[in-house]
Protein backbone atom coordinates (compact mmCIF):
# COMPACT_ATOMS: atom_id res chain seq x y z
CA UNK A 1 0.00 0.00 0.00
CA UNK A 2 2.94 2.39 0.62
CA UNK A 3 3.71 3.00 -3.03
CA UNK A 4 0.50 4.99 -3.40
CA UNK A 5 2.40 8.10 -2.38
CA UNK A 6 4.86 7.60 -5.23
CA UNK A 7 2.08 8.00 -7.77
CA UNK A 8 0.54 11.04 -6.11
CA UNK A 9 3.15 12.61 -3.83
CA UNK A 10 0.84 15.08 -2.22
CA UNK A 11 -2.17 12.98 -1.40
CA UNK A 12 -2.77 9.47 -0.34
CA UNK A 13 -4.57 8.60 -3.55
CA UNK A 14 -7.98 8.57 -1.96
CA UNK A 15 -9.37 11.17 -4.41
CA UNK A 16 -11.00 13.07 -1.58
CA UNK A 17 -8.47 15.56 -0.30
CA UNK A 18 -8.60 14.38 3.23
CA UNK A 19 -5.61 16.64 3.86
CA UNK A 20 -3.29 13.85 4.82
CA UNK A 21 0.42 14.53 4.66
CA UNK A 22 2.51 12.63 2.15
CA UNK A 23 4.84 11.02 4.60
CA UNK A 24 2.81 7.94 5.32
CA UNK A 25 0.18 6.16 3.42
CA UNK A 26 -2.06 6.05 6.48
CA UNK A 27 -5.14 8.00 5.49
CA UNK A 28 -7.12 10.06 7.88
CA UNK A 29 -9.26 7.65 10.06
CA UNK A 30 -12.52 9.01 8.67
CA UNK A 31 -11.32 8.68 5.09
CA UNK A 32 -13.76 6.39 3.23
CA UNK A 33 -11.64 5.62 0.18
CA UNK A 34 -11.99 2.01 -0.98
CA UNK A 35 -8.25 1.56 -0.83
CA UNK A 36 -7.86 3.10 2.61
CA UNK A 37 -6.46 0.85 5.31
CA UNK A 38 -9.25 2.20 7.57
CA UNK A 39 -11.89 0.71 5.30
CA UNK A 40 -10.57 -2.82 4.79
CA UNK A 41 -12.92 -5.65 5.86
CA UNK A 42 -10.05 -8.12 5.38
CA UNK A 43 -7.76 -6.18 7.72
CA UNK A 44 -5.31 -8.45 9.54
CA UNK A 45 -5.57 -11.28 7.02
CA UNK A 46 -2.59 -12.47 5.00
CA UNK A 47 -2.12 -10.29 1.92
CA UNK A 48 -1.80 -11.51 -1.69
CA UNK A 49 -4.05 -14.52 -1.08
CA UNK A 50 -7.51 -14.92 -2.65
CA UNK A 51 -10.44 -15.37 -0.27
CA UNK A 52 -13.80 -16.91 -1.18
CA UNK A 53 -16.51 -16.24 1.40
CA UNK A 54 -18.35 -19.33 2.62
CA UNK A 55 -21.62 -19.87 0.72
CA UNK A 56 -24.77 -19.70 2.86
CA UNK A 57 -28.05 -21.44 2.04
CA UNK A 58 -30.60 -19.04 0.60
CA UNK A 59 -33.97 -19.00 -1.09
CA UNK A 60 -33.38 -20.98 -4.28
CA UNK A 61 -34.90 -20.44 -7.72
CA UNK A 62 -37.97 -22.45 -8.69
CA UNK A 63 -37.18 -25.54 -10.76
CA UNK A 64 -37.86 -23.97 -14.15
CA UNK A 65 -35.72 -20.86 -13.54
CA UNK A 66 -32.92 -22.92 -11.96
CA UNK A 67 -32.50 -25.00 -15.10
CA UNK A 68 -32.67 -21.96 -17.38
CA UNK A 69 -30.20 -19.92 -15.38
CA UNK A 70 -27.84 -22.85 -14.90
CA UNK A 71 -27.96 -22.59 -11.09
CA UNK A 72 -30.59 -22.76 -8.37
CA UNK A 73 -28.66 -20.26 -6.24
CA UNK A 74 -29.40 -16.57 -7.05
CA UNK A 75 -26.03 -15.41 -5.65
CA UNK A 76 -24.25 -17.64 -8.19
CA UNK A 77 -26.40 -16.44 -11.08
CA UNK A 78 -23.88 -13.95 -12.44
CA UNK A 79 -23.66 -12.27 -15.86
CA UNK A 80 -21.06 -13.90 -18.12
CA UNK A 81 -18.89 -11.46 -20.07
CA UNK A 82 -17.62 -13.89 -22.73
CA UNK A 83 -16.50 -11.02 -24.85
CA UNK A 84 -15.77 -7.47 -23.67
CA UNK A 85 -17.37 -4.89 -26.01
CA UNK A 86 -14.85 -2.60 -27.75
CA UNK A 87 -14.41 0.54 -25.70
CA UNK A 88 -15.89 -1.10 -22.57
CA UNK A 89 -12.91 0.03 -20.54
CA UNK A 90 -12.98 3.62 -21.81
CA UNK A 91 -13.02 5.75 -18.72
CA UNK A 92 -12.47 2.67 -16.58
CA UNK A 93 -8.69 2.90 -16.84
CA UNK A 94 -8.42 -0.02 -19.26
CA UNK A 95 -6.79 -0.20 -22.68
CA UNK A 96 -9.29 -2.36 -24.61
CA UNK B 1 -43.65 -37.22 -28.62
CA UNK B 2 -46.86 -35.94 -27.19
CA UNK B 3 -47.20 -32.75 -25.23
CA UNK B 4 -47.76 -34.37 -21.86
CA UNK B 5 -44.77 -36.61 -22.29
CA UNK B 6 -42.62 -33.61 -23.15
CA UNK B 7 -43.89 -31.68 -20.17
CA UNK B 8 -43.17 -34.57 -17.81
CA UNK B 9 -39.71 -35.08 -19.29
CA UNK B 10 -38.92 -31.37 -18.88
CA UNK B 11 -40.05 -31.53 -15.26
CA UNK B 12 -37.80 -34.54 -14.64
CA UNK B 13 -34.92 -32.62 -16.23
CA UNK B 14 -35.57 -29.59 -14.06
CA UNK B 15 -35.85 -31.54 -10.82
CA UNK B 16 -32.79 -33.62 -11.69
CA UNK B 17 -30.80 -30.43 -12.31
CA UNK B 18 -31.91 -28.96 -8.99
CA UNK B 19 -30.84 -32.17 -7.23
CA UNK B 20 -27.40 -31.98 -8.83
CA UNK B 21 -27.01 -28.41 -7.63
CA UNK B 22 -28.17 -29.05 -4.07
CA UNK B 23 -25.88 -32.10 -3.93
CA UNK B 24 -22.94 -29.86 -4.82
CA UNK B 25 -23.94 -27.56 -1.96
CA UNK B 26 -24.37 -30.48 0.47
CA UNK B 27 -20.92 -31.80 -0.43
CA UNK B 28 -19.48 -28.73 1.31
CA UNK B 29 -22.30 -28.15 3.81
CA UNK B 30 -23.21 -31.67 5.01
CA UNK B 31 -25.09 -30.47 8.10
CA UNK B 32 -27.12 -27.69 6.49
CA UNK B 33 -30.73 -28.40 7.54
CA UNK B 34 -32.38 -26.27 4.88
CA UNK B 35 -30.38 -27.91 2.12
CA UNK B 36 -31.13 -31.38 3.49
CA UNK B 37 -34.85 -30.73 3.64
CA UNK B 38 -34.80 -29.28 0.11
CA UNK B 39 -32.90 -32.37 -1.08
CA UNK B 40 -35.51 -34.63 0.55
CA UNK B 41 -38.31 -32.74 -1.18
CA UNK B 42 -36.59 -32.95 -4.57
CA UNK B 43 -35.76 -36.63 -4.19
CA UNK B 44 -39.42 -37.44 -3.58
CA UNK B 45 -40.55 -35.30 -6.52
CA UNK B 46 -38.03 -36.91 -8.84
CA UNK B 47 -38.91 -40.43 -7.75
CA UNK B 48 -42.64 -39.79 -8.28
CA UNK B 49 -42.20 -38.17 -11.68
CA UNK B 50 -39.87 -40.93 -12.84
CA UNK B 51 -42.33 -43.60 -11.73
CA UNK B 52 -45.12 -41.75 -13.51
CA UNK B 53 -43.07 -41.50 -16.68
CA UNK B 54 -42.12 -45.16 -16.55
CA UNK B 55 -45.71 -46.16 -15.98
CA UNK B 56 -47.04 -44.02 -18.85
CA UNK B 57 -44.27 -44.07 -21.44
CA UNK B 58 -41.81 -46.75 -20.48
CA UNK B 59 -38.45 -46.86 -18.71
CA UNK B 60 -36.18 -43.80 -18.80
CA UNK B 61 -33.23 -45.54 -17.22
CA UNK B 62 -32.20 -49.14 -17.60
CA UNK B 63 -33.02 -49.81 -13.95
CA UNK B 64 -36.60 -48.62 -14.46
CA UNK B 65 -37.67 -51.74 -16.34
CA UNK B 66 -40.51 -53.30 -14.30
CA UNK B 67 -41.79 -55.84 -16.80
CA UNK B 68 -40.30 -59.20 -15.77
CA UNK B 69 -41.24 -61.17 -18.87
CA UNK B 70 -40.14 -58.76 -21.56
CA UNK B 71 -37.11 -56.52 -21.69
CA UNK B 72 -39.07 -53.34 -22.33
CA UNK B 73 -35.91 -51.34 -22.69
CA UNK B 74 -35.68 -52.31 -26.37
CA UNK B 75 -39.22 -51.21 -27.15
CA UNK B 76 -38.38 -47.52 -27.18
CA UNK B 77 -36.70 -46.07 -30.30
CA UNK B 78 -32.90 -46.01 -30.02
CA UNK B 79 -31.44 -42.51 -29.56
CA UNK B 80 -30.53 -42.29 -33.23
CA UNK B 81 -33.95 -43.43 -34.42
Amino acid sequence: MNNMNLRRPNDCGCNTNCGNNASSCGCNPNCDADSSIYNDPLKGMAIAIGYVPWQQWCKVYDLCKGLNQGTIFPPLDLPFYGCIPRGYFNGRGGAL
Amino acid sequence: MNQDRNKLLLYITQVSFAIDDVVLFLDTHPCDKDALSYYKELKKARRESMDEYTHKYGPLLNDNVDNSCYWEWVKDPWPWE
